[in-house]
């Protein structure tokens, strides 16, 4: 299936979800603050990549399809949107380490500092080519995972 | 941080962070494409561009070193997931939180194993 963007798709979504990512959002972002200034960075940095959205995407997704899912659809359509989003995101997850990787070594005072916007720029740069790019190669990777692990019943 | 006003910035920054990273999510097809937002570096862009000017490059470089070993549990996590979907039947709302645990888990071995010594 190919890429694209569909503003229709928007009406898919509720206003309820948006504002509970809104808040966990804010949320997760003031817990990680605390938790760098009373643990330090080393610690608070872990929570930066914490997996705070993912579950709550996942919920929302879940209830989406099975509210538009026919009855005899209900269940195997959400679990399949499940792994699918599941699977988006791992590839995100590369993108979120190369992220790091490359803001560790843009801001590390051992190595040559690089000016703080263009360390955040490299970054997010980073991030976009690897998941995105991870995400091009999910297809061989889910064919592999299909043939070692048996699908569930619906 | 301190005042409450501090904190009131973060939770606005982090929100809008987020939400805007997961509306850019719901607006593409297919849905594996769409999902690769979901691990977008919100809160860490979030969190760093508020502290990095107050405490310093050096702190936010310890701080996504130790990111990095949070994405690779983060990866973990998310093939967890999957696969607890696809070989136990489980829903995805349920997988999420039941996996949790291989995220905490990953991240104190990698803390353990590649943080704490340095």
């Amino acid at each position: 299936m190919r890429v694209r963007a569909d503003l229709r798709l928007l009406r898919h979504t509720r206003w309820q979800g948006h504002v509970v990512r809104f808040v966990a959002g804010g949320l997760v972002t003031v817990a990680t603050g605390l938790i760098a200034k009373t643990m330090g960075p080393v610690i608070g940095g872990l929570f930066l990549a914490f997996p705070a959205i993912f579950p709550i995407g996942l919920v929302t997704t879940e209830r989406l399809q099975n509210r538009e899912a026919g009855p005899a659809a209900r269940g195997a359509r959400a679990r399949r949107a499940g792994i699918c989003e599941a699977i988006g995101a791992a590839a995100g997850c590369l993108g979120l380490l190369a992220f790091a990787l490359v803001l560790w070594r843009g801001l590390d005072a051992a190595g040559h500092r690089w000016p703080v916007r263009l360390a955040f720029a490299a970054a997010s740069v980073a991030w976009a080519v690897l998941a995105f790019g991870g995400w091009s190669v999910r297809r061989p990777l889910t064919h592999l995972v299909s043939r070692v692990l048996p699908r569930a019943s619906a | 941080m301190t005042g409450a006003p501090e904190l009131l910035l973060r939770f606005l920054v982090g929100g809008a962070l987020v939400s805007s990273f997961s509306l850019l999510g719901d607006l593409w097809k297919p849905k594996t494409f769409a999902g690769t937002f979901a691990a977008a570096p919100s809160v860490a862009l979030a969190t760093m561009s508020l502290t990095i000017g107050r405490e310093g490059p050096s702190n936010a470089a310890l701080a996504a070193r130790s990111m990095a070993v949070g994405a690779l549990a983060f990866f973990l996590y998310t093939n967890a997931v999957a696969l607890l979907i696809r070989r136990a039947g489980v829903r995805p709302g349920t997988a999420a939180w039941k996996c949790g645990a291989v995220w905490a888990a990953a991240a104190v071995m990698g803390w353990a194993t590649l943080l704490r010594v340095t």
